[in-house]
Formats: C-alpha cells, sequence, structure tokens
C-alpha cells in the first residue's frame, strides 16, 4: 500500500512537472498538407451537413486538410476572444455581420477580395467591406419577416390580411381582434415586436432613418423611436400583445417555446432561416409575411434582404491560401451547396441556389420563393454596427422591458436607448 | 524540549515542507500568480483581445466609480448575498436538525435533498425553472387555484432577483451536509442533561446546538458569501446571459462576463475583477473579526 | 412517539417532492414525444416511449458513449490530481514548521476568493504556448498542482483534527516525513480525501466552461460541451433527447454520490473545524 502510494507520487508529480517542461509538441513537417481548422456555431444537425461538405473539399482538394470545431452558440464568442488573444484561431470562422464589423474595425480579418462573389447579390457583399478590405463573405440569405398561423385567423374569423397593403393601424386592430375573438389563456393576436433590433431597424427604415450611419454614428432621434415604444405599450395594454411578464420571458426562450411554434400565437416575428424549423415545430401550415408599412404600399414595408452569418479569415492565420479555398468551396460550389442545403439560409450563390432547389422541403422552398419575390422590392443595404454596436440588442431589451413595467415613459426610453447606444459605442 | 532539538527539527522541516509544497507552488506560480498578475496589469490597460493591450492608466478605475451598471450590479449581488446566504443556510441547518436524529431512511432523505445541488449549471436548468416560475408555471397554477394571479416570476423585474435567490436556496445541499456532520459531533450527554433540567426542544436548540455548531456555522458562512459574490451560472443560465430583465439580475460576475467577453473589453473586465476581489477580501477578513464575538471554542 | 414519527416523514415526504419536481419534470420529459413536452402540463405520463433515449444516444455526431468516456477520463485524472497534490500541500501546511507558512496559508487562502473569469484568458493563453489546447491536459494539470484550494483548505483543517501523538510516536520510531505522511497521516484522513475525491468528481463532471473553451474537436468534447449541441438557439432544439441524455449523466453523479455519501458525512465531520 505504501510502497504503491509512494510510486503513484512520484509518477503524478513527474507527469506534471514533464507536462510543463515538455510544451509545445513536434514541429510541422513542411512536406505535410496544409491543415486548417474551421469553427462554427450551431446544433448537431448543421455539424453534420457541414462535416459532410468539408469532407467532399478535401477529396477535391488533396493538398488541404481541415480540423472542424463545431461549437456550441454558448459560450462561442467568449471562446473565440480568447482564441484571438492567444493568436490560437481557426483559419476559417462563422461570424455574425456585427461581430464580423467589429472584429474588422480591430484590424483582425483578412481581407478576402480575391473571393468570387460574382453571383452573390452584391449588396449582401458591400455590407461587411471596411477600408481595410472585404471582411467576410455571406454564408446563407435571410430576412426578417412576419409568420401568421393561419389557423387561429380562421378560428378568430378575422382574414388573413393581405400583406401588400397593410398597415400597422391594420396590423394593431387584428392583433387585437384576434386575442378577443378566440378568447383563449394564452392566445394573443401577435408576438411582440420590440425584443430585436431587427424590427427596430424596420421600423427607422420605413421612416427614412437608420439605426447606424456609414460613419458609425447613430442614424436617428429620440423622437424616431417613441411611436416604436409606444405602440407595443398600447398594444400591450389591450391585449393585441402578450402581457409584459409573457413577452420579457420569451426575451430567451428557445425557438421551440415560443407562442408562434407551440399555436398561440397568430402572428410573430422570425428569420426566414428559422421557418423550416418553426414549421416543423408547430407542426401546422405557416406563412410568411411583409412587415405592414406606414402607408400600405409594399414596396414601403422596407423589407430587408440580408445574410445573417459570413465566413471570416484571421488577418493572422498562417495557411492564408487554403483557408480561401475553403471559404470559396462553401459559397460558390453546388457540391457543397448539395449537402448543405438551407441549412445557414437560402444559399446566397445563385447558381447554386438553382442547382439545390429542387432537394429543398416545402418550408425551404417556399422561404426561398419568398426571397426571391421580395429582393426587387428590399430596401438598400443600411450601414451596419460600428464597434460596440453589438450592444444594441441588450440595451433595446432593457428599454423594452422598461416601457413595459412602466419604468420608463416611451420618451424616456427612446431618449436612453440613444444615451445608451452612444456610451456603447464611444470607444 | 531543548532548543537545539528544535532548530534541529524546524531545519529538517523547511526541506521537507518544501517537497511537500512543491506541486501547489508550481501551481500557484504559474497557473494562478501569473495569470493574476496579466490580469492586474491588464486592469490598468484598454484590451479588446483582438489587438494588443494599450496602457490607459487609471481610465478603467474611472470608469469603475461613474459606471452605473456596475453600481447597479453590486446592488444585486449584495442583495443576493445578504439574502441568499443566510436563508439558504437556515434552510440547510433547519433540514439538518430534523435529519440529525436517528431516523430510518435517512440516507435516502439525505440523497434526495442532495440531488437539486447535482444539478448544478445544467443546461436544463432554465427550463426546468421556467416550469416553476414562468407565468404558466407550477407555482401560478397552484396560485391559480387559490384565484390569486401571480406574477411572471422570472420575467418581472421585481421579483426576478427573488428567483434566482429561491434558486440558491434550493441547493442547499452542500451546507446541510457540511451541518449534519458537525451535529454529529455534539456529543449527546449535552441534550439528555438540559432534557433533565426541563429545558424543550427549542431551548436546546438555542443553548446546545447553535452555540456548539457556530465554527461550522462560521465556516459554512466564509465559504458561501465567497461563492455567492462569484455567482455566476445560475443567473446566467436563467436570464439567458441578459442579466434581465432590466438588469434585475445584473450579477456583478456577470456584468464582468458581458463587459469582457460580449464588449471585448476585457481591460475594464480585469479592473472589475480586482475590485470583487477587493470586496471579497474585505468582507472575509470582517467576518474573521467578528467571528471572535459569536464562534464558540471549547477550550 | 409513533405518531409524531409518521408526521416527520409525511412533511419530509412532501418536502422531497417540491425539492425534485423539476427533476421529475426533466425524467417524465424524456419519456414523452418532443413536440408534447411543452404542451402537455404535470407529471402525468401518457406512455413510456424510450425512443429519447435510443435517438439521443446516437443523435450527436459520436455516441454518447464517447462522451461519457471522456468526461470519465478529465474526472479520473482531476480527481487523482486533488487527492495527491492537495494532501501533500495540506500535510506541509498542518504539520511541518518551515518559514514563510502563515504567508503562503494567507495566499492560498486568498486563491480561494480569486474571481475566475479573469485569470481565463491569461491561462488560455498559457496553456497555448504548451500545445494543449484540443488536450485534456488543461482539465487535469491544475488539479495536479493543487490549484483548487478550497480542498487544500479542507484537509489542512482536517489533518489539525489528528492527534500529534500518533507522529510524534512514529518520529521517535525514526520515521521521516514521507513515511508519516505515507502511514499514518493519509490512512486516518480517508474520510477527507473522499469528500476531496467527490466534490472533484462532481464539479469537473458538471464543467462547462473549461471545457468548452480547450476542446475543439467533437472527439474530444466532455458530457456538458456535448449536451449543448442539441440546443441550437436559433433553431429547432431536440428537448426529449437533451433530457434523456442529462439523465444519463446525472446518474453516474447519482450513484457516486449514494454511495460516496457516507464518508461525505464522517470526512467533514472529523475535520474539526474550530
Amino acid at each position: 500500500m505504501r510502497k504503491a502510494l509512494t510510486v503513484l507520487m512520484t509518477g503524478v508529480l513527474a507527469a506534471a512537472l514533464l507536462a510543463i517542461a515538455g510544451s509545445g509538441g513536434a514541429a510541422p513537417d513542411p512536406n505535410a498538407p496544409a491543415a486548417i481548422r474551421f469553427m462554427w456555431w450551431g446544433a448537431d444537425q448543421r455539424a453534420k451537413v457541414t462535416t459532410a461538405a468539408v469532407r467532399a473539399f478535401e477529396a477535391a482538394n488533396p493538398g488541404v486538410a481541415v480540423q472542424v470545431e463545431p461549437t456550441t452558440f454558448d459560450g462561442y464568442f467568449d471562446k473565440l476572444a480568447t482564441q484571438f488573444a492567444a493568436n490560437d484561431a481557426p483559419d476559417v470562422i462563422q461570424l455574425t455581420p456585427d461581430k464580423v464589423l467589429e472584429f474588422a474595425g480591430r484590424g483582425a480579418l483578412l481581407d478576402l477580395a480575391s473571393i468570387d462573389t460574382s453571383k452573390i447579390d452584391p449588396r449582401l457583399v458591400q455590407i461587411v467591406k471596411t477600408e481595410r478590405g472585404q471582411a467576410g463573405i455571406p454564408a446563407g440569405i435571410g430576412s426578417h419577416v412576419m409568420v401568421a398561423n393561419p389557423r387561429l385567423f380562421v378560428e378568430a374569423g378575422v382574414p388573413m390580411p393581405d400583406d401588400t397593403t397593410w398597415t400597422w393601424a391594420d396590423y394593431r386592430r387584428i392583433a387585437q381582434e384576434i386575442t378577443r375573438r378566440t378568447g383563449k389563456e394564452g392566445v394573443f393576436g401577435s408576438q411582440a415586436f420590440g425584443i430585436s433590433s431587427n424590427g427596430l431597424s424596420v421600423w427607422l427604415s420605413q421612416q427614412g432613418k437608420t439605426l447606424w450611419t456609414k460613419d458609425g454614428q447613430i442614424g436617428y432621434e429620440a423622437p424616431d423611436s417613441t411611436g416604436y415604444f409606444q405602440l407595443l405599450k398600447d398594444m400591450s395594454a389591450e391585449g393585441g400583445l402578450p402581457t409584459p411578464e409573457l413577452i420579457t420571458e420569451e426575451l430567451s426562450a428557445p425557438l421551440e417555446q415560443s407562442g408562434i411554434a407551440t399555436g398561440r400565437y397568430a402572428l410573430a416575428y422570425a428569420d426566414t432561416s428559422q421557418f423550416s424549423s418553426l414549421v416543423k415545430a408547430a407542426g401546422e401550415d405557416l406563412e410568411l409575411l411583409r412587415f405592414p408599412s406606414r402607408t400600405g404600399k409594399a414596396a414601403d414595408a422596407k423589407m430587408e434582404v440580408r445574410s445573417s452569418m459570413y465566413w471570416i479569415v484571421p488577418a493572422r492565420t498562417e495557411h492564408e491560401a487554403a483557408a480561401k479555398k475553403l471559404v470559396n468551396y462553401l459559397v460558390n460550389s453546388p457540391e457543397a451547396g448539395k449537402l448543405l442545403l438551407g441549412d445557414r439560409g437560402v444559399p446566397t450563390n445563385s447558381a447554386v441556389r438553382d442547382a439545390v432547389r429542387a432537394q429543398l422541403d416545402p418550408a425551404s422552398a417556399e422561404s426561398v420563393a419568398f426571397i426571391e419575390e421580395i429582393s426587387p422590392e428590399a430596401r438598400d443595404f443600411v450601414p451596419r454596427a460600428p464597434v460596440g454596436g453589438g450592444n444594441l440588442e441588450e440595451i433595446l431589451k432593457r428599454q423594452t422591458s422598461d416601457v413595459l413595467f412602466g419604468r420608463a415613459t416611451p420618451a424616456e426610453a427612446a431618449q436612453r436607448l440613444i444615451d445608451e447606444s452612444r456610451a456603447a459605442t464611444r470607444r | 524540549m531543548a532548543r537545539t532539538t528544535t532548530s534541529r527539527v524546524r531545519k529538517r522541516d523547511d526541506r521537507a515542507a518544501y517537497v511537500f509544497l512543491l506541486p501547489w507552488f508550481v501551481g500557484l506560480v504559474v497557473i494562478t500568480i501569473g495569470p493574476m498578475a496579466m490580469s492586474l496589469y491588464l486592469s490598468f490597460t484598454d484590451y479588446s483581445m483582438l489587438a494588443p493591450p494599450n496602457w490607459v492608466g487609471l481610465d478603467n478605475v474611472e470608469r469603475l466609480l461613474t459606471d452605473e451598471r456596475l453600481h447597479n450590479s453590486l446592488r444585486v449581488t449584495f442583495t443576493y448575498v445578504l439574502v441568499g446566504v443566510p436563508l439558504q443556510l437556515a434552510v440547510a441547518l433547519a433540514v439538518a436538525v430534523v435529519l440529525n436524529r436517528g431516523m430510518r431512511g435517512l440516507a435516502f432523505y439525505r440523497s434526495v435533498f442532495y440531488l437539486p445541488s447535482l444539478l448544478g449549471g445544467s443546461v436544463a436548468i432554465a427550463v426546468l425553472w421556467k416550469q416553476i416560475f414562468g407565468s404558466t408555471g407550477l407555482v401560478n397554477d397552484v396560485l391559480a387555484l387559490v384565484g390569486i394571479a401571480g406574477p411572471g416570476w422570472i420575467s418581472d423585474p421585481r421579483t426576478a432577483l427573488s428567483s434566482i435567490i429561491l434558486l440558491h436556496v434550493w441547493t442547499f445541499g452542500a451546507p446541510m451536509i457540511i451541518f449534519l456532520a458537525g451535529l454529529r459531533q455534539i456529543p449527546e450527554m449535552y441534550y439528555e442533561a438540559a432534557t433533565v433540567d426541563g429545558a424543550g426542544p427549542l431551548q436546546r436548540f438555542r443553548r446546545i446546538t447553535l452555540p456548539m455548531l457556530s465554527p461550522i456555522i462560521f465556516f459554512n458562512l466564509i465559504l458561501q458569501i465567497i461563492g455567492s459574490f462569484q455567482a455566476f451560472t445560475q443567473a446566467f443560465i436563467v436570464s439567458g446571459g441578459s442579466g434581465g430583465p432590466s438588469d434585475s439580475t445584473m450579477f456583478f460576475t456577470l456584468l464582468l462576463y458581458q463587459r469582457g467577453f460580449g464588449e471585448l473589453d476585457m481591460g475594464y473586465a480585469s479592473a472589475m475583477a480586482w475590485l470583487l476581489l477587493l470586496i471579497i477580501t474585505i468582507f472575509t477578513a470582517v467576518n474573521f473579526i467578528a467571528s471572535r464575538y459569536w464562534v464558540f471554542h471549547e477550550s | 412517539m409513533r405518531a409524531s414519527s409518521l408526521v416527520r416523514h409525511a412533511v419530509l415526504i412532501v418536502a422531497c417532492l417540491i425539492m425534485i419536481y423539476p427533476l421529475l419534470w426533466m425524467v417524465v420529459s424524456s419519456f414523452r414525444p418532443d413536440d408534447l413536452i411543452f404542451r402537455q402540463p404535470g407529471l402525468w405520463l401518457t406512455s413510456l416511449d424510450t425512443v429519447n433515449y435510443r435517438e439521443g444516444w446516437s443523435a450527436l455526431t459520436r455516441p454518447f458513449s464517447v462522451y461519457l468516456a471522456n468526461s470519465a477520463v478529465v474526472a479520473l485524472g482531476a480527481i487523482i490530481g486533488n487527492l495527491v497534490s492537495c494532501s501533500m500541500a495540506a500535510y506541509a501546511f498542518a504539520r511541518l514548521e518551515f518559514r514563510g507558512r502563515k504567508a503562503l496559508f494567507g495566499i492560498m487562502l486568498l486563491t480561494i476568493m480569486l474571481p475566475f473569469h479573469v485569470v481565463v484568458v491569461p491561462q488560455y493563453i498559457l496553456f497555448s504556448q504548451f500545445g494543449w489546447v484540443n488536450t485534456f491536459w488543461p482539465l487535469i494539470v491544475p488539479k495536479l498542482l493543487a490549484t483548487d484550494s478550497f480542498f487544500v483548505f479542507l484537509m489542512v483543517q482536517f489533518i489539525r483534527g489528528i492527534p500529534r501523538e500518533l507522529d510524534e510516536a512514529a518520529r521517535i520510531d525514526g520515521a521521516g516525513h514521507p513515511r508519516i505522511f505515507l502511514a499514518i497521516i493519509l490512512p486516518l484522513m480517508t474520510p477527507a480525501l473522499a469528500t476531496t475525491a467527490i466534490f472533484t468528481f462532481i464539479w469537473s463532471w458538471n464543467d462547462f466552461f473549461t471545457a468548452l473553451i480547450y476542446l475543439t474537436a467533437p472527439d474530444m468534447f466532455t458530457v456538458p460541451v456535448a449536451l449543448r449541441a442539441f440546443v441550437d438557439s436559433t433553431g429547432s432544439t431536440s428537448w426529449g433527447s437533451l433530457f434523456a441524455m442529462s439523465i444519463v449523466t446525472l446518474a453516474p453523479v447519482f450513484l457516486a454520490f449514494l454511495l460516496g455519501q457516507r464518508f461525505l458525512v464522517k470526512g467533514i465531520a472529523t475535520t474539526g473545524i474550530k
């Protein structure tokens, strides 16, 4: 017993010291294929299709080996920032557009201008172009839309609105009527719209304003968003929207528990990339709608077509050529498209889109059709957030719940939204 | 013992001590002190992690003084510590006292009461908690039976912190175990003597259990206070990392984490960490001093 | 007496039920089809469907056994590390006279108070310099080096409770410190070692953040990281599988606790925290 313990102790000590001393690991073999690392966030389904696409890429490019690093969304950006701090970031990374600009603004990203983007909507590409070059390549198209549940409209005896002509007043009336006429516990006309900057962005665009200006300033004034908070408060009070408690609770609710997925809300806000999952979770038919407008004209709804994920390559990568090759393959190759399908949204490359159309499930096909329908009338791209602007979501959520719980008047919340956004982007 | 012997023994101890302490010391210097020193340095810099740090002197300290969200997070954290810790310890002690008498199924109860603590920071916690405290959750279902419309406990800024404190109280397993252990140490004869003197259960608790247990209460108190100042996981999971609604569950460490990793402002976050370390150290020191007046020592 | 004991049991059982209602709900949900989990209230189960277990086990890139095995390796390494290094340090602090003891002990206590998030980045930079990213070393080596000061503190308190006469006697017989430590102190502190082992197991088994940051390849994922792969914050989450695998994950911890709890109570009981 004693001897065993002594041996164990010595062994453990030696192992610890050796491990500390023997740092580094083997030197890289110059003849080995370029080994690049590729990281994204998402659930396991995404990991499967993406890994399949990577294997196809390796088969087509014998000189490159790819290590896949699927990561959970929880902690993704923490992990990424830590890796950048240690100069240990993967070579190809999936990132949100706001973060792309934030990272690019600090000089951390490689210029990807040499990647072919000729078949991609130029607006999607332009938006992450900085003075340092092309910071990212769009990975999939989506649009912030309204989703309707036809069954609840029928139950309430309210006709489905024509989304090319409806106004905010129509929306307010319809939501209230549905809540009143269905009269069921927990059933509401519409989900709240104050909870993401996408909704605010639409609201501002319809008044000819933007969240941010090109030079990174705030693109609107307090009165421009007062009406937004006012409508939210009024609709919640009169029943068209859920109660303040339910609204805040859903700020962090998973998709499956949202009111539209559980058949409790007749209208909701979503991204087209979520549509397929929503239909599956709801287990019934759902419809895609344009936003209401101020004038009753579809073009004035100022729908936005955008990419919610971009591929980026860190400036300090040691495998620039191989990394770019992989990005190019993911975006421009029909083979990759056939494996990835609609996982990150509608394929950005129009040729790839045509190649995979036949393989899409009905809900994804509907998203593609909807995107193609609104693309001509979609608004010009608004400038993206400056450094620090990524905090807008949190700031907005705070103001929304303050308004709902009567801690701030709509005018106060609108002012604070500006003040806090300014403070967050000052540095 | 002769003086020469003592010094000889001491000399030999020095060598042996350094050998025994070697792994700990290497860990302290390399894994703890090194990173600590770096974070101290970073707290005087502007550091985004994407670019090298920039020395900014006392700017971060100045920000600490004027950052209103930070002051709010201190209020939240102090409320949590001052309410949550005594509450959890009281529950743990009460359950331990009830479970202490030799009764059947003790191991079973002990295990069941410990179960929630095992769940820790599981992903499922957020969903489970919503099943109970959501506006359509169990608590409100029960309240509805008696005709009360309960608030959305988690989503109403007035009650959100309370529900997280409750979540904390719910995981009273570890201090309960430590209390149980302490209760076992109190000699049965004290109770017998007191019963003979005609003391009731309440008096026995106040006159014997509390003083005899005070060192253990103190131990639990110290560790729980340190742990609660650093509370992070529960608030992070329940609020989805936002500290919402309206910053009502914005714990200090949660804000630190948001500033550091969310806003890529690691210099400021480091300054925050050192402020927290200072606060905890002061609290612990005050506790040690105060313990002289209420912790009972047998000898 | 009998009636009061009955009442006590009744109260305790009700309290138990309230305590573990969320857990029961999770167990019940793990036997429900995905689309009913958030629609069917209460704990009533209409059918006992094990599909979530079967699907959850093989739903991820690797079979769930891979993640369990990884977690087991990390937990085992952490336990051995903490047992060996913490007990050695504790012996020195509790029994040996040496220069700088008070100062070092104070520093040891101070490291318990250090907020974890702030050393994450420097530690990552350090370990990545060592080439340890995507290995288990960053999860195990800190334990081998006794960085969990909590346990050192616990063991110090314990050893102080062991009568000094025992090591004095051994010393007179000519035993050196290694022998006293191995032959006398260690066997006497078995309960404290068990406490350390169980707590280390639970903490390292549940540790998400460290594992997330250091482990990059799916082959290396531990259970907490793997469990989150069921969750997609923007898309669909397989709640049934998540709950089923959460229970699979919880089972070993509960078992460890059930088996170890005797030592646990005894362990802390004899530490003489006074």
